[in-house]
């Protein structure tokens, strides 16, 4: 009870003060007399900060669990928005320095270390951003050797994903990888089995089911888990994603056929940019900013947003843990290369649940979700009277891991991590292969595979090209 | 005059007639195919498909043909008719339609001389592909331009022949045809081949070297052990360009699924004795995760020791692995380990029983809120949101009376995800004994829950001498009221 009074009259004091002073430096000497106080009779202080000038950054952060505990008795907030001592900074190493990879150089309480593309005029642009000490690479292989490098974040194509996940795992790494997380469900399915052996943290890097407003619903996802949850809207519930929910397929990710053959520029290793997918002659619209197009990488509009519209819908109706049992297709045949359009993608769950796509959006009237007994339109409106009255009687959803940060230093799952993204990427990929094959198809979720279709069975986990290596 | 025109309209006709017997028998009806790709819809599609599988092989080995070369003209309208096509014969019940479209298939690569064609037929045969397919394949598995697409349809074909293919195409095979194949032997797991990988991977390329490692790693036979052992063993356990160290752990994961399992578990008790750096922790951590998938729920006992280990890593790792075989009767054993261990792997351990839904973590939470060590109430706080179990409100509330104001904030909010109804109930009769800060949040919870019938509850605190708990107690009446 004296160590609590102490502690709270040292935060009220510390409170106080940062209302008033704005220096770091002071703010610093101040945070950590707070720490020392909110540590004493757990720590032995003078003897850690001893032992602490032997240890590795690398070592104090392996051995962080009851020293973050410790530090953690200290409201991250109470610090000041976004503050973090550099001591308490995870190193990252970004793969691909790309828009995409430049856009994610500066997340609080992480420091990038090294960078690598393949692209040197994109490794130059990023070294100009980040500065000299930090080191530059063209072959991801050794970046993920460094021992300075707690997190691997991975920017690249989507073609790339799995395999630098499964690497970085193997090579003791924390990931954190854009999306969608694989660009096939094998792909998918060996990031999640070398994840765990190696007991790795992973994060996918969307983040709707936990933050932010979901797109057009202009509401966060919390909310309508909670409303699912109280079962107001009965079941089973079908998802509609279109314009008119709030949801913008992208549809003009669609790439060009008959590209004619174009010299590869000096500065980049097309080689090795297209790595693991088929050798197909160099032409710009196939990569930086426009591989969207092609199979061979991603899957159009549908690769793109795919996973950020439906990661959350599938947290939404609880299917974390399991995959469609047939999703259909209306679409126009799709050339072999080239990802074209598609009108209407429905996704059926065993216990009737349905997930429809509507590319064009066809369906001005769709709810978002609409159940035996109400819908749920954007902005939270309802056909249910008091909605939002009678929903606070419910209970909220389970909490989440929503710091990467935490789940890093604390070995927590992540609340998007590469068990639940493997299934919410699933969707994606399903989809693409009934897209690729011309027809809709029956899905087995436990086993993974196809029903009675060998060439879709065949886009499951097609043989990469191994030349590149 | 009229003679002559006669004789000209003769030699016209002639000519029209000859030109017409030299025109394929197949053109018309391929080109009208053709004018039709894209399909729209499905319906179309299958329209198309039945078009082309009405030509018979000769109609479809012409169209095959028609590829022209790279910059000669548009191939798009071809390549939707033919990769429509392979996906179609792919589909179940089409066996007779898919046995034609090999054997067209193979005619047309042997007419074929443009590579870019050659290899976009071969690329289609990954969709319908069977054992007719493999002698067509053969000649490419060692042409540098071809044999990547070959070797990754063989792979597909997933039979004994396409195997046997590639296991004799490798004898002669170099640089990236000897890799690709390697990787496709190992892939299918293919154990004649094994003999023929060992040798290269004592190779002074790396990449030859890793990808036989992995190769060995997949076919998992106890023979590769000591190859396998040896490479990762040169470099320290750690990672390296040959993969040695990873290649090692694959193979003792999969030997794990053999049967006996014995030696795969030797091998993994072999590593975590071996490895024992701080940076090893990953190494260590996938040699327990084998032993643990091979005892299965037997694994309790060892996953208890782990957890109590000193690298914080290993330790978690064990408890994520823990909650994957969770059951009733493990539950127990982890409540007992809860309640004997030291204050970081307590918190773990309710952490762990929470995420899995296990009832008797609610005892565990229940003593913890009340434990000397600030970690252990932190994780029961959180633990009692994850199990939304109403059995956890009273202590809860109780344990709000002592807490420190980043508990109480905590408690606060597990409060909004306990599954009862009679939330508010509680709250509304805690609030009147609770000191000022907790009456504050305990506001929080019933403005957000619009508890409307706890009004009077909170009215009584409008009298309070505290004039934050006043305002809150305001605030709170009329967000009720909304």
């Amino acid at each position: 009870m004296l160590a609590n009074g102490i502690y709270d009259l040292a935060l009220n004091e510390y409170r106080e003060f940062l209302l008033q002073n704005d220096n770091p430096l002071i703010t610093e000497i101040y945070t950590c007399k707070i720490i020392f106080i909110s540590c004493s009779g757990l720590l032995n202080f003078n003897h850690n900060m001893e032992q602490k000038k032997n240890q590795s950054r690398r070592t104090f952060l392996r051995n962080g669990i009851g020293a973050v505990a410790a530090f953690t008795i200290v409201p991250r907030h109470v610090l000041g928005r976004g503050y973090l001592a550099p001591s308490d900074q995870l190193t990252k190493g970004v793969i691909g320095t790309g828009g995409m990879g430049k856009g994610h150089f500066g997340y609080a309480g992480t420091r990038v270390v090294a960078i690598c593309d393949v692209d040197k005029l994109h490794l130059q642009q990023a070294q100009e951003v980040l500065g000299e000490g930090v080191k530059t690479f063209d072959d991801y292989r050794e970046l993920i050797q460094l021992p300075e490098v707690d997190i691997v974040h991975i920017a690249t194509p989507p073609h790339w994903h799995g395999i630098m996940s499964v690497e970085a795992a193997r090579a003791g790494k924390d990931i954190w990888c854009e999306k969608p997380m694989t660009r096939t469900i094998g792909e998918g399915k060996r990031v999640k089995e070398a994840v765990q052996q190696y007991g790795r943290m992973f994060r996918l890097n969307t983040w709707f089911r936990f933050e932010d407003n979901f797109y057009g619903m202009n509401t966060p996802v919390k909310p309508v888990k909670k409303l699912v949850n109280s079962g107001m809207l009965g079941w089973p519930l079908t998802v509609t994603l279109n314009r008119h929910t709030g949801f913008d397929w992208k549809q003009h990710w669609v790439g060009k056929t008959n590209l004619p053959v174009t010299p590869v520029p000096a500065e980049l290793n097309y080689d090795r940019w297209l790595g693991p997918a088929p050798y197909k002659p160099y032409h710009p619209d196939r990569v930086h900013q426009r591989f969207r197009g092609y199979w061979d990488y991603d899957g159009g509009g549908l690769g793109d947003m795919g996973q950020h519209f439906l990661d959350p819908v599938q947290y939404i109706l609880g299917k974390d843990d399991t995959s469609p049992v047939s999703v259909e297709i209306d679409a126009p045949q799709q050339h072999p290369d080239a990802v074209g359009t598609w009108r209407r993608i429905t996704y059926t769950y065993k216990d009737g649940c349905k997930i429809i796509l509507d590319g064009e959006g066809t369906d001005e009237k769709a709810a978002f979700i609409e159940g035996p007994s109400g819908k749920l339109y954007p902005g939270f409106r309802s056909d249910i009277p008091d909605l939002a009255k009678k929903l606070a009687a419910y209970p909220d959803p389970p909490p989440q891991v929503t710091d990467f940060l935490i789940s890093v230093k604390e070995r927590r799952q992540f609340a998007l991590n590469e068990e639940n993204g493997h299934r919410s990427c699933t969707l994606v990929n399903i989809a693409k292969i009934a897209l690729q094959v011309g027809r809709s198809l029956e899905f087995d979720p436990e086993r993974q595979v196809f029903l009675y279709d060998d060439a879709a069975n065949s886009l499951i986990d097609p043989p990469a090209r191994t030349g590149w290596a | 005059m009229k003679k002559k025109i006669l004789f000209f309209i003769l030699m016209l006709s002639c000519v029209t007639l000859s030109a017409q017997q030299k025109q394929s028998p197949y053109a018309t009806r391929i080109n009208r195919v053709l004018k039709r790709m894209p399909a729209d819809n499905q319906l179309q599609l299958d329209s198309c498909m039945q078009q082309i599988a009405a030509l018979g092989i000769n109609g479809l080995t012409e169209m095959a043909c028609m590829l022209r070369l790279p910059g000669k003209g548009d191939n798009t309208a071809l390549q939707y008719a033919l990769n429509g096509y392979a996906s179609y014969v792919a589909a179940a019940t089409r066996d007779s339609l898919r046995t034609k479209a090999v054997k067209a298939w193979g005619r047309a690569l042997k007419l074929t001389t443009d590579a870019s064609a050659k290899i976009f037929l071969i690329e289609q045969l990954q969709f319908f592909g069977d054992n007719a397919a493999i002698a067509l394949l053969k000649p490419y598995l060692q042409q540098p331009r071809y044999s990547d697409p070959a070797i990754r349809v063989l792979s597909q074909i997933k039979t004994s022949a396409s195997l046997i293919a590639m296991e004799l195409a490798l004898d002669k095979a170099k640089g990236n045809s000897e890799i690709a194949l390697i990787k496709a032997l190992g892939d299918r797991r293919y154990i004649a081949a094994e003999g023929a990988i060992t040798l290269r991977a004592s190779s002074a390329d790396p990449v030859l070297k890793r990808t036989a490692l992995f190769a060995l790693a997949n076919i998992a036979s106890e023979d590769s052990e000591p190859v396998l052992f040896a490479a990762a063993e040169k470099v320290n356990f750690s990672y390296d360009s040959t993969g040695a160290t990873a290649a090692y752990l694959l193979f003792i994961d999969n030997l794990g699924h053999n049967w006996p399992t014995a030696p795969a578990q030797t091998a993994a008790n072999k590593v975590l004795r071996q490895c024992k750096g701080d940076s090893l922790s990953h190494v260590r951590i996938a040699a327990l995760k084998t032993i643990v998938d091979i005892m299965g729920d037997n694994a309790t006992n060892t996953l208890t020791l782990a957890a109590d280990n000193k690298d914080p890593q290993y330790a978690a790792a064990a408890l994520a692995m823990a909650g994957r075989f969770m059951n009733g009767a493990n539950a127990d054993v982890w409540l007992q380990k809860g309640e004997r261990s030291q204050p970081a792997t307590k918190a773990a351990v309710i952490t762990m029983l929470a995420a899995t839904k296990q009832r008797v973590a609610i005892s565990l939470c229940t003593k913890a809120l009340k434990d000397s060590d600030v970690r252990v109430r932190m994780a029961a706080i959180e633990a009692s949101a994850q199990m939304q179990s109403p059995e956890m409100l009273s202590p809860l509330l109780v344990a709000m009376k002592t807490a420190d104001s980043t508990e109480v904030k905590a408690i606060g909010n597990s409060l909004l995800s306990i599954r009862s109804r009679d939330v508010s109930g509680y709250v509304a009769v805690a609030l009147q004994q609770a000191p000022p800060f907790v009456q504050i949040t305990l506001l929080h919870v019933l403005a957000y829950k619009k508890a409307a019938d706890k009004e009077r509850f909170i009215r009584l605190l409008l009298n309070s001498e505290n004039p934050d708990v006043v305002t809150a107690a305001k605030t709170t009446l009329e967000a009720v009221r909304e």
